[in-house]
């Protein structure tokens, strides 16, 4: 497999080199353009994406997309509805799987593991790479059972009390359990939309996933919410690595250290947040970020 | 990034930009005015126009108040990204070097009343080509800024060298003179502020190039920036 | 508004004629809609109240009280009590005698037969079951009803009971009557001497079909249709909801689940009787199952409701929101723990309210079982799911069809009990779904 990575004909250096300089620095960091490693893959990268290509039946979506995502760093794709960004999110936790006539070609890999290899579990895959989607989809449950849920299924829990522990440390990290301690047991959807989006992001930070992927979180929230949300992501980031993607360019500069920037299924430019939206490479990105697209 | 970019999709937004990048333009008319008023009243000895240069200058700072609160407007309400942010942070920067270039301009205006009551010195004209000089770069950075041409601007940015040197030498004339002719001291060290002050309105020529190279080009100029200036060290 | 649409210029001749047109179509929309559900509510209400009139005659029963001897020469001539002879009694003779008794009068053959004829040949039943019912509980010792004279309510024949409640007129011609002018005369002697009343009919609920109208009752329909109902959900239910899930959540969309599909659509748009045949064919005939059994009526009927269950189930899955699927599926939760935890419990109100209607719709089917049989007539209750059976429609059929006068109430009243069974059922999916209902 790694061979076939060395191989140079299987990715586009170019876009390496633009991506994998990026992972190993600091935030604020300047790249250095002549400091690319050898083989395009950079040792501080969650997961390492290759030549990535994706079908909904006959109609491509996703062409030859290869970006590396540092670890415990925010990176946020952007781009036009329909550019790709969201199926290039799914495509890392699998998620395209459950979609009829989706076939995926290429490399995704965590940790050096191959994503799409025929041994791999998706259930194990998808408690390690958590997913938190556009719309808070709390189940009906109770709010202890939501969070509750996933420890449960992945038989995470020894016994009750450490249920509970889980429980109570995944809503205190959200900063939701001051708010909701004595009322566990209500429905998880009578909370308010910010407070069902923290519990979802409790949700699927119980099975303690070492990414956690996030399809518009905030797109439904009012900007206090998304506030808070921007601000519980900036601290989940000391812990996992995060993808994000969002339609909210300023959200975007916010929350992330690198952004990739995605116009009809292709990964046009991938920089440090703080260049992109000043001084973006690309005519393209450039239209786009400033209001000037099509 | 020297490709051109779409308009923008929301029609006042760009209407207001360009609304603005126009005032800069027309700011930076009137301080080119402005300049070339003060020292053509500096060399013609009239009183006159240098008294309106001075008068002028409250439109200068207007200009610059005014810019800034639609720049401050637009930053608020457009949340600008990427090249339009550059636009907005250059016009800051830009507004705030031509309402120093009016500043010294009037300062130049100014000395023209003592300088009038002195016998005229030799040294006017070496001070008027200096002043031909830089009022050549400031048009040239604001036609640089108009046309947003980065190439311009970064020579107008080496050419301020050149002003340095025509300050250098004026400064050491005018030290000589008074070495010789201690009755000239009076008018000399007020040529020379005057020189200092075009010299200085060279530099911010120079700011307002790079700004233009940032905006056009998203980085500073790679280049370390030419010292002309000698005088500080300068012992005779 | 004329002050507004002047300023806003809308004040043209034209304009404003337009819009009048426009709200008195508007008005004319309002109207027919509500004249549409007016019809519909005064048709509701005349039917009601034809079957509430017609059926209400039904639930009384006309009883005539006659001093019956139980003399032991007739019931028990050996006197051994045992319950075996007192079964086989000639109980037809007791009751004879009691009525020539109250009517020393009629002496000739011919109009004694006619005398007979004002008690329904069911009270010879009602005399044995009280004889068997009184030895078996007497103890030993007690003097009994064997030997006693006693004032007994026997059931009165439907003539009677007709021409009591006024269904039968005087002013018909005798030939066109049920009833004689005789009997006529017998009848009123009874009313005066205050021994004709009218009692609950109780057997009516409890009882079988039965020639006679007086003694036929809708039990052996009720429990036949309920029989059969319980076959068909415990057949359909699990096979709906595991078709439904498996169309639904598991099997890829190709041309074979897009054919299955189809199928299923079409199957639920099949006439029922073609079921009935199929059950005739298969069930009957091939596989040999006992003809008019509820088991084969239940399959029959499960072979009918299956595509409107899977249907109705696989439109509740379909509206369970993808984004519950999304968030258990980005957890790490299997398909089957996605649909066992989370798709189930959210779908299964919607899959009750679809299997109550096709089960609804079951109970109310006649023609599909008429070709397995089980429009025999059935005089017992039927006490398992292999014994002979008949449903309530079925029952209703039959005594539509059926010439005795009193037979008309008994429909009635028969359609008025499935009616409430109906109701019933439409409850249960009332309370399962209010039960069973996850707010999202």
């Amino acid at each position: 497999m790694y061979t076939e990575l060395h191989d140079p004909r299987n990715f586009s250096l170019r876009r390496v080199a633009n991506s994998g300089v990026y992972a190993g620095l600091k935030v604020g960091e300047r790249p250095m353009r002549d400091s690319v490693p050898a083989g395009g893959i950079c040792p501080g990268a969650k997961i390492i994406v290759r030549d990535i290509r994706v079908f909904y039946g006959n109609k491509q979506a996703l062409y030859d997309v290869s970006l590396d995502v540092p670890e415990n760093r925010v990176t946020a794709l952007i781009g036009p509805s329909g550019c790709g960004k969201s199926t290039f999110l799914r495509s890392l936790n699998r998620m395209n799987d459950v979609v009829e006539g989706c076939r995926v070609e290429g490399h995704v890999m965590i940790d050096g593991e191959d994503v799409y290899d025929r041994n791999v579990d998706v259930v194990k895959l998808r408690a390690r790479i958590g997913m938190v989607f556009q719309k808070p989809n709390p189940f009906p449950k109770s709010i202890y059972d939501n969070v509750a849920y996933g420890p449960r299924i992945h038989g995470i829990a020894n016994n009750r009390e450490h249920l509970d522990a889980i429980v109570r440390d995944c809503l205190t990290r959200v900063g939701l359990f001051e708010e909701i301690q004595d009322r566990l047991h209500d429905p998880g959807t009578s909370l308010s939309g910010g407070q069902q989006q923290r519990l979802c992001i409790a949700r699927a930070i119980a099975v303690s996933p070492e990414v956690i992927l996030m399809d518009e979180p905030c797109s439904a929230l009012d900007p206090i919410a998304t506030a808070r949300i921007e601000e519980l992501i900036d601290q989940l980031r000391e812990k996992f690595t995060i993808v994000i993607v969002t339609h909210n360019l300023q959200q975007a500069a916010r929350v992330s250290q690198l952004t990739a920037f995605f116009h009809l299924g292709r990964l046009v430019e991938l920089d440090d947040t703080e260049r992109m939206f000043t001084n973006p490479r690309e005519t393209r990105t450039a239209d786009y970020i400033t209001g000037r697209y099509g | 990034m020297e490709h051109a970019l779409h308009k923008h999709t929301v029609k006042s937004y760009e209407d207001e930009l360009v609304r603005l990048s126009r005032t800069i333009a027309e700011m930076g008319g009137v301080a080119e005015s402005q300049l070339e008023w003060a020292l053509r009243a500096l060399t013609t000895r009239d009183l006159e126009l240098a008294k309106r240069t001075v008068a002028n200058d409250a439109r200068i700072d207007a200009f610059e108040e005014s810019v800034h609160d639609d720049a401050v407007r637009l930053l608020a309400l457009r949340q600008p990204m990427g090249v339009d942010l550059r636009e907005i942070v250059s016009v800051f920067r830009i507004s705030s070097n031509l309402e120093r270039i009016g500043d010294l301009s009037k300062s130049v205006a100014r000395r023209v009343e003592v300088l009038n009551s002195m016998p005229p010195l030799p040294q006017v004209h070496a001070l008027r080509r200096m002043g031909k000089e830089v009022i050549g770069q400031l048009k040239d950075v604001l036609d640089a800024y108009v046309d947003r041409n980065s190439d311009r601007a970064v020579a107008v940015w080496r050419k301020d060298e050149l002003v340095d040197g025509m300050y250098n030498s004026l400064f050491r004339e005018s030290l000589t003179n008074m070495m010789e002719d201690a009755r000239t001291i009076s008018a000399c060290t007020h040529l020379l502020f005057v020189a200092k002050h075009i010299e200085r309105i060279g530099d911010h020529c120079t700011n307002i190039a790079e700004t233009i190279h940032y905006l056009v080009r998203g980085e500073r100029i790679a280049d370390e920036r030419p010292k002309g200036d000698e005088t500080e060290t300068m012992v005779q | 508004m004329t002050d507004f649409a002047a300023r806003r210029g809308f004040d043209t001749v034209s304009q404003r004629a337009q819009l009048r047109r426009r709200h008195r179509a508007e008005r004319r929309f309002q109207f027919y809609g509500v004249a549409a559900l007016s019809a519909a509510i005064l048709f509701l209400a005349l039917l009601l109240w034809t079957i509430l009139g017609n059926a209400f005659g039904a639930f009384q029963q006309t009883m005539v009280r006659l001093p019956v001897h139980f003399a032991e020469d007739i019931i028990d001539p050996q006197g051994t009590r045992d319950i075996q002879n007192l079964g086989v009694a000639d109980y037809g003779g007791l009751l004879k005698r009691a009525i020539r008794e109250r009517f020393p009068e009629v002496t000739e053959r011919r109009v004694k037969r006619k005398l007979y004829d004002i008690v329904s040949p069911g009270a010879v039943f009602e005399l044995r079951d009280m004889v068997m019912q009184e030895t078996e509980t007497a103890g030993t010792g007690e003097i009994g009803i064997i030997g006693s004279t006693r004032n007994v309510w026997l059931t009165a024949s439907d003539d009677v009971d007709q021409f009591l409640k006024g269904r039968i007129s005087v002013e018909t011609p005798e030939a066109h009557r049920r009833i004689s002018d005789q009997q006529i005369a017998w009848v009123e002697t009874l009313v005066q001497d205050g021994a004709i009343e009218r009692h609950f009919n109780t057997r009516f609920f409890t009882g079988a079909d039965s020639r006679e109208p007086e003694i036929a009752g809708v039990g052996g329909a009720v429990v036949g249709s309920f029989l059969t109902l319980f076959v068909t959900l415990i057949l359909t239910f699990p096979i709906g909801v595991a078709a439904a899930i498996h169309l639904e959540e598991l099997a890829p969309k190709n041309r074979w689940t897009d054919l299955i599909d189809i199928n299923i659509n079409n199957l639920a748009a099949v006439p029922s009787v073609v079921f009935g045949l199929l059950g005739l064919a298969v069930f009957l005939n091939f596989f040999g199952f006992p003809r008019s059994a509820p088991v084969v009526g239940g399959m029959v009927l499960a072979l009918m409701t299956l595509p409107t269950i899977i249907i109705a189930s696989r439109t509740s899955l379909r509206a369970v929101p993808p984004s519950i699927r999304e968030a258990a599926l980005g957890i790490g939760a299997s398909r089957l723990q996605v649909i066992g935890h989370h798709v189930m419990p959210m779908a299964l109100p919607g899959m009750f309210t679809g299997t109550i209607i096709g089960m609804a719709q079951a109970l109310g089917e006649t023609a599909p079982l008429l070709m397995i049989g089980m429009v025999a007539f059935i005089a017992d209750i039927p006490g398992g799911l292999f014994e002979p059976a008949t449903v309530l429609p079925v029952q209703i059929f039959i005594w539509a069809d059926s010439p005795e006068r009193a037979f008309i109430e008994r429909t009635s009243a028969a359609i008025l009990v499935l009616l409430v069974f109906l109701a019933c059922m439409n409850l249960t999916a009332i309370i399962m779904r209010k039960k069973f209902e996850l707010k999202y």
